[in-house]
């Protein structure tokens, strides 16, 4: 695989498991780059983000109403954690935990992330990661632990 | 594994007066949402019943909106949900006022039983206070 599954240390709790993802290579995760790219004009929604995240990690859980759902291709589990017009896309496994992605803005006159290329390209980028995260829960390489530990079994390079 | 770079800053900055708002938020958002469900109401048709748009309504139940009280208060109206009864039975107004009239020599003399707070009509301080705390008594 080309990316590792890291956990946020300060965002999990009881109550949910909070990952991102760092590509093969790279010195940052996608959220860590997600931040850093919108911090200039979207702090106040920054700051809401990481409220929320924390939140979900050790009181709520993450709940699909906080996790805009159905974000990607039916079924694949992606979805989309929303502040204003800016949106972080992201894995949700149950409420459990979620495998969070990168994001960026959404204009109000959108009416789907398809509509701009930079947006599209993140949602995509999540898209293709879900899927071979899916893919290696069916074959049993990752598996979610009832409180929403994910363990690699066996990891193909 | 430590968050980093901008990441870090950010939760670095997490105040427990935010924090607070946003849990508040989130809890309001989790009882429409289960409220919600128990009824079998989709987003889409609680937006139209109150006149706001679907993106709205999704904007509410994700916990990062800071809607109005007129808002919250049109979707308990809906559902018929009591989200802002500040303390359910209990009136801000009575204030444990009793107002009992007696008859004495043919006169009405009415007694005002006072409680803290409880703003006295300048009209009514036409009656004589009497020495036992918190009492007065018309003549």
């Amino acid at each position: 695989m080309d990316f590792v599954i890291e956990e946020i240390d300060e965002f999990s709790g009881s109550m949910a498991h909070i990952y991102t993802i760092r590509p093969n290579g790279s010195d940052t995760t996608l959220l860590e780059d997600f931040y850093s790219e919108n911090k200039a004009e979207h702090a106040e929604e920054l700051k809401e983000i990481t409220n929320i995240l924390f939140q979900s990690g050790h009181r709520f859980g993450c709940r699909e109403t906080f996790f805009k759902p159905y974000e990607g291709k039916p079924g694949d589990g992606v979805a989309a954690l929303r502040v204003g017009n800016l949106r972080v896309y992201c894995l949700l496994i149950g409420r459990i935990a979620v495998i969070l992605g990168s994001g960026g803005y959404k204009s109000p006159d959108m009416r789907a992330y398809q509509e701009d290329d930079s947006l599209n390209a993140k949602a995509e980028q999540m898209i293709q990661y879900a899927n071979q995260i899916n893919q290696q829960i069916i074959d049993k390489d990752i598996i979610i632990g009832n409180n929403g530990k994910i363990i690699i079994n066996n990891w193909d390079d | 594994m430590k968050a980093k770079g901008t990441l870090a800053e950010f939760i670095s900055r997490i105040d427990e007066k935010s924090l607070a708002r946003t849990r508040v938020r989130m809890e309001i958002a989790i009882a429409i949402d289960e409220e919600l469900r128990a009824q079998g109401i989709s987003q889409k048709q609680l937006a139209e019943r109150i006149g706001k748009s679907e993106s709205e309504i999704s904007a509410i139940l994700s916990g990062g909106r800071n809607f109005t009280i007129d808002s919250l208060t049109d979707i308990c109206e809906e559902l018929h949900m009591h989200l802002l009864d500040v303390e359910p039975g209990r009136s801000y107004f009575a204030k444990e006022v009793s107002l009992n009239y007696t008859v004495s020599k043919g006169k009405i003399v009415r007694v005002f039983t006072m409680q803290d707070n409880y703003e006295v009509n300048p009209l009514e301080m036409l009656y004589r206070p009497d020495s036992r705390k918190n009492r007065i008594i018309a003549s």
